[in-house]
């Protein structure tokens, strides 16, 4: 079932449009990763998902159910933080979760099990004005989660969260959507975070979607752009000229830059070694979707 | 919905700024009982027999040294010697009543009497009803042996109206402003708005919610400092009868058979006062003062509504509430006045009548003060409510 689904949805703020009919679908379980730059749309959109301003044109449904016509239905799915968790600063943090859990109908073990999952036991008493800007997010998702959503809505979720923090925001919506089905919809210009954690990626600039792709599976098969220093530059020259699946080899600061098949990496790293050539360095550029956005974004600007 | 105020509730009670105005509005009513006590031993000092005798000793004396002035004519001369002479007279009448114990039944007696002389000497039947009144009022007195000397001391009941009236004045409308004022526009900065928009409730019982629960507070924050306040006074002054017979209920007209200062005087509408008692006068008074807080509480909870910042919201409450207060007494405004909801503040000027007398208008009753504070209330919550179920929350 498809969990949230956006029919070309226009939206004029003034006399400008912002939003220029843009329609996508998320299905249950699935991550949805909404890139774009500054500007492009991404929180009038969400704002428009969640209904805190209504579309001019266009229809959007969540689980079936129109979120203007049948708002609270709609509503009842959702768990969402639209642009900063913006939360009662005078008030706790727990105290901020049992106002939406009172509303919802959440009982307390429910929002406790909530508060271990996003790691805010020990300062959970405390008010939200004393919490790092890591803090507020880890209570943003809590309050998004409290409402058992099918629907998910991040809106740059990763924001002012360290290291440790984006691998645990990436389990949790990962656990979200693979272990009780909901649909996760991420907003980011964090490419590389929304790489990992996406099954689909939607690019939006200027109000209008440019493209929109599947990763994971195809993409194995498809051409990865590989980097290979080693110590002996000429023989390795030699060796890679002769295998057919390396093309578009290029030399720079003693760096190898190639382009090869998934599948034939190991291959080649084999027949290096046959060549007792050493290896010292070997890697995948992170580059498929930092290249995709700046070709359908950025595009012909630079 | 009662979740939802629940949740207000707490908001509210966990803010600052309830704790901050709640103090300030105890500490101006712990001024206004300091004032009721000083204001009261002065008039206890002023109408004691000690001081008038003092006071008119004092004055003899004066005469005295006047007559030995250079250059005074007989014929002054004459006339201060009377004059000392009939001070005197006071002075010795006065003494003698001293020592005498004050008799409230034999005043009472004195004064009916005098009141049976006037109506036996008028003519005007109007004026007439109008002493019958008096003097029924005089008899309901010693029927229940209350005291005219004790009817102007301080005590619990006449503290309570002197308070209704001076918080009525402006404190009670500036104070809801400033307290209500981010009810609604306090979540536009920061936007916590979006937090709580987002849950499956309907707008308009959010808005219902918190209209609710700012109403309620500010009742409840204004009464249980008056009744504590009143329970304080009643315990140290007493709490005054609450049977005392007063008159009220005057309603004004214009005089149209006179011609004063090229104006046609206001005169009371003949058969418009009636005999009440001090505890149902001031019942009334707080019921009307409980209209007056919901009307303004509406009007500041619609402006909270429509402004987006809290800031605002407070600036612009405030100052309409002021200038609404200014206006209303600048003569050539005045005419709008009883449009206005800051004009009902003061209840019991209104309800005995001396408001329509003081700004000389006969239409302003109780009825008109009821129906204008209805229709702030009704219309200021219809706008806040249209605006608020239709507003695209761009924060």
């Amino acid at each position: 079932m498809k969990a949230l689904e956006v029919t070309d949805v226009k939206k004029r703020l003034g006399k400008r449009e912002i939003i220029k009919g843009i329609t996508f679908s998320v299905e249950e379980g699935e991550v949805f990763g909404f890139i774009g730059p500054n500007g492009a749309g991404k929180t009038t959109t969400i704002r428009m998902l969640v209904g805190l301003i209504s579309q001019n044109s266009g229809e959007i449904k969540i689980m079936g159910h129109d979120i203007h016509k049948e708002r609270e239905k709609a509503l009842t799915y959702v768990g969402a933080v639209v642009e900063n968790p913006e939360l009662y600063k005078y008030l706790s943090g727990w105290e901020n979760l049992m106002q939406i859990a009172r509303i919802r109908n959440i009982d307390k073990e429910y929002v406790q099990q909530i508060v271990d999952l996003v790691e805010l036991k020990e300062r959970i008493n405390d008010k939200v004005k004393r919490y790092s800007l890591g803090m507020k997010q880890r209570l943003g998702l809590a309050a998004s989660l409290i409402s058992k959503p099918k629907l998910l809505i991040l809106d740059e979720p990763t924001n002012g969260l360290d290291p440790t923090g984006i691998m645990d925001f990436r389990e949790i919506v990962r656990k979200a959507a693979k272990g009780t089905g909901t649909a996760v919809f991420i907003s980011s210009h964090i490419l590389s975070e929304i790489e990992q954690v996406c099954d689909k990626v939607a690019f939006i600039n200027d109000g209008v979607i440019q493209s929109e792709e599947y990763l994971n599976g195809d993409r194995k098969v498809n051409k990865e752009v590989y980097i290979l220093s080693t110590l002996d530059d000429e023989k390795a020259r030699k060796v890679l000229s002769k295998l057919e699946y390396v093309q578009n080899i290029t030399y720079r600061d003693g760096k190898f830059t190639l382009d090869i098949n998934s599948e034939n990496i190991s291959d080649m790293i084999f027949k290096l070694s046959e060549e007792k050539i050493p290896i010292e360095e070997a890697y995948k550029k992170q580059k498929d979707l930092e290249d995709r956005y700046l070709e359908l974004v950025e595009g012909g600007k630079r | 919905m009662f979740k939802l105020i629940n949740n207000e509730m707490r908001k509210l009670i966990r803010r600052t700024k309830t704790l901050v105005v709640f103090v300030c509005f105890i500490a101006l009513v712990g001024l206004v009982c300091y004032g009721s006590y000083k204001n009261d031993q002065n008039n206890q000092k002023y109408q004691s027999t000690e001081y008038q005798i003092q006071n008119m000793e004092e004055s003899v004396s004066y005469m005295k040294n006047d007559l030995t002035r250079a250059g005074i004519t007989e014929e002054e001369k004459k006339s201060i010697e009377q004059n000392i002479t009939q001070t005197e007279e006071q002075i010795a009448k006065l003494k003698a009543e001293k020592d005498k114990p004050y008799d409230y039944k034999e005043d009472l007696n004195n004064q009916i009497k005098g009141v049976d002389a006037a109506i036996s000497k008028t003519v005007n039947e109007d004026d007439k009803k109008d002493l019958q009144l008096q003097k029924e009022r005089l008899q309901k007195q010693l029927d229940l042996g209350i005291s005219p000397k004790d009817e102007g001391k301080l005590n619990g009941l006449s503290y309570i109206n002197e308070l209704v009236m001076i918080l009525g004045a402006i404190f009670l409308a500036a104070g809801i402003a400033v307290f209500s004022s981010d009810m609604v526009s306090g979540e536009y900065t920061p936007a916590t708005m979006k937090f709580l928009l987002i849950q499956p409730v309907s707008r308009g019982k959010v808005l219902f919610a918190k209209y609710i629960t700012i109403l309620v507070s500010v009742l409840a924050a204004i009464f249980s400092v008056e009744g504590l306040s009143y329970l304080l006074m009643g315990i140290k002054y007493g709490f005054g009868n609450s049977s005392n017979p007063v008159i009220t209920g005057a309603k004004y007209m214009f005089d149209l058979s006179k011609t004063e200062n090229g104006v046609h005087p206001m005169k009371v509408v003949p058969g418009s006062q009636y005999l009440s008692t001090t505890g149902s006068v001031t019942l009334k008074v707080l019921l009307f003062q409980i209209l007056f807080m919901v009307a303004v509480v509406s009007f500041v909870f619609m402006i909270s509504t429509v402004v987006k910042s809290s800031m605002v919201a407070m600036a612009v409450s405030t100052i309409v509430i002021i200038t609404l207060s200014i206006v209303q007494n600048i003569p050539g405004t005045s005419k709008l006045a009883p449009y206005f909801f800051t004009l009902y503040g003061d209840a019991s000027g209104l309800l005995n009548g001396q408001m329509a007398q003081g700004l000389q208008m006969p239409k302003l009753t109780p009825a008109l003060g009821i129906t204008v504070l209805l229709v702030w209330t009704v219309v200021s919550y219809l706008i806040a409510h249209v605006v608020f179920v239709k507003k695209d929350i761009l924060i």
